[in-house]
């Protein structure tokens, strides 16, 4: 259901006064059910004005590189080029220009904008358990979880504190399972062999 | 270029399931993380995490709601321990009967301590996005005390004066506009996604039941009694899964009022069953020499020598009939107006 503010997330019915940032739940107008909302400052806050582009330079001044007709405010934190108000992305304090800001996303240096991470370390960790308990997949997916954790070892983990035991685990379980089918393959050669 | 410090996380209290689909073979677990600027809502697939994050100057509001998930799931662990408690009273007491009481008693002991259940949506000027990881009253309580005071670090504080009339009014003006605050599509996969599917199952079982029942009136034979008792533990499994869903979702009233009927309903029959099941027991210990002979004697009983069974088979099949037709019709209506939807009070 479409959730709007200042409506009840249940029922959609509007809130009384006493919901907002009531010491507990009140019930709800409509159907009842305790609902509590707290409001924050931003609520009130008026949206900021569109950026206007800086007034036009003068002689000496120094201009956007991307807008030769615009005055510059401030550097790039990335490459240093001159940037107009207009070509400024604030980034949790980073002063970013168009092209380092979507170079920073294409090579994932810059984390604030990262959404998504692939956990190697535990699709490592997942290959070395899982299809060890079905036994005969193993002899694949044993050595193919040593290769990813191999392979994915300096690759970055969570942008959450994570260490690299997953890899370790992965690794400790994989080689017995390994050594497991080779004994194995031993033993029937050998049986072969005297046969 | 220069790249930004490594961000510190310091993580909140909670950790709930983001549902998308009824099933879902890698359910996603969703944690509020807190960083020096920002909220990070982190979905871990067990593979892979995805990340947002709600800058602390852009969060206008956030909101709690009571739900009935805590006492659904209670409902529900009290159920399983009393048919695990049945069957122990009926089979004389099996170890995995036992483990399997211990665990339910456990889990409800697990419910009862984690406290009443609420959902919580999180409101910024583009969007709203519910949080699902805070599924209980007492974690909202702890995650919001960490994070009201990091807000209002970046905000300040809100005059308390008049501030209900400004939200409301600030509410009506915001709606008035083009649509915001809708949800993220997928995002909840709450209210307004569900498409009754485990309703359906129990309601299509429950006529099911009804039928077979009344083929086992006239007709008798072992398979049917196997198929009964099949079917009961498909419906019990169905009603718990959908009393357990329509307290998360939006479900139809009448839909939701024949669900928790059927629940009593299938509960009554269970022990009227197994309290006549007893009494056949004692009646032909003598002449059934184990369990399986007991249960041929059982189906092969004709109603006019087991007045009992006929009484509880008729009103289970009127029963099965009067709730199963009507969820099924109730379930393919158009959705209609929604209930409690009142203009501003």
């Amino acid at each position: 259901m479409n959730v709007r503010f200042g409506q009840c997330t249940h029922c959609g019915a509007w809130l009384p006064k006493e919901v907002f940032n009531a010491p507990d739940l009140v019930g709800c107008p409509g159907c009842n059910v305790p609902i509590r909302v707290a409001v924050f400052p931003a609520l009130f806050a008026t949206p900021p004005a569109a950026q206007v582009p800086g007034p036009l330079p003068g002689e000496n001044e120094a201009t956007c590189f991307y807008h030769d007709k615009k005055r510059a405010l401030l550097p790039c934190d990335g490459c240093g080029r001159f940037l107009c108000a207009l070509c400024d992305f604030d980034l949790s304090g980073q002063h970013l220009c168009p092209s380092c800001l979507a170079a920073g996303k294409r090579k994932g240096a810059l984390k604030s904008l990262e959404n998504h991470r692939m956990l190697y370390d535990n699709v490592a960790l997942g290959l070395a358990v899982l299809p060890a308990l079905l036994l005969w997949p193993s002899i694949v997916t044993a050595p193919m979880a040593i290769f990813m954790a191999f392979r994915y070892w300096n690759a970055p983990l969570s942008i959450l504190p994570r260490t690299r035991i997953r890899y370790v685990l992965a690794i400790a379980l994989a080689v017995p399972q390994i050594m497991g089918w080779g004994v194995l393959f031993y033993f029937l050669y050998h049986r072969m062999g005297t046969g | 270029m220069a790249t930004p410090p490594e961000q510190e996380y310091l993580r909140l209290p909670g950790r709930g399931i983001r549902r998308e689909r009824f099933f879902s073979p890698a359910a996603t677990t969703s944690s509020l993380w807190l960083a020096e600027d920002h909220l990070l809502c982190v979905d871990n697939d067990r593979f892979g995490e995805d990340y947002r994050r709600f800058y602390y100057k852009d969060i206008q509001a956030i909101t709690v709601r009571r739900t009935r998930r805590w006492e659904a799931w209670n409902a529900a662990w009290i159920v399983l321990a009393g048919v695990a408690a049945g069957s122990m009273a009926l089979l004389g007491g099996p170890v995995f009967l036992w483990a399997l009481e211990g665990a339910f008693c456990a889990g409800l002991l697990v419910n009862l301590l984690r406290g009443p259940s609420c959902i919580c949506h999180l409101y910024t000027a583009v969007h709203t996005e519910e949080l699902p990881s805070v599924g209980h009253l007492k974690t909202f309580r702890k995650a919001m005390d960490l994070l009201a005071l990091r807000i209002r670090r970046v905000q300040g504080e809100l005059v308390e004066d008049g501030l209900g009339e400004m939200a409301q009014d600030r509410a009506l003006k915001i709606n008035a506009g083009e649509p915001q605050g809708a949800l993220r599509a997928g995002s909840t996969g709450g209210e307004g996604n569900y498409g009754g599917g485990a309703h359906r199952i129990l309601f299509v079982l429950l006529l099911l039941a009804g039928g077979v029942n009344s083929v086992f009136l006239s007709n008798r034979h072992i398979a049917i009694t196997i198929l009964n008792i099949g079917l009961a533990l498909g419906m019990f499994i169905a009603v718990l899964v959908a009393v357990v869903r329509q307290c998360q979702e939006e479900v139809r009233a009448g839909v939701r009022w024949l669900t928790w009927t059927t629940l009593g309903f299938l509960t009554v029959f269970y022990f009227a069953g197994i309290v006549h099941y007893m009494f056949v027991t004692i009646a032909y210990s003598r002449s059934a020499g184990s369990q399986w002979e007991l249960m041929k004697i059982y189906a092969a009983l004709p109603p006019a020598d087991a007045p009992w069974l006929a009484a509880l088979k008729i009103p289970f099949i009127s029963g099965a009939l009067f709730l199963g037709l009507p969820g099924l019709v109730l379930l393919m209506r158009a959705p209609g107006k929604r209930r409690g939807q009142t203009g501003l009070t």
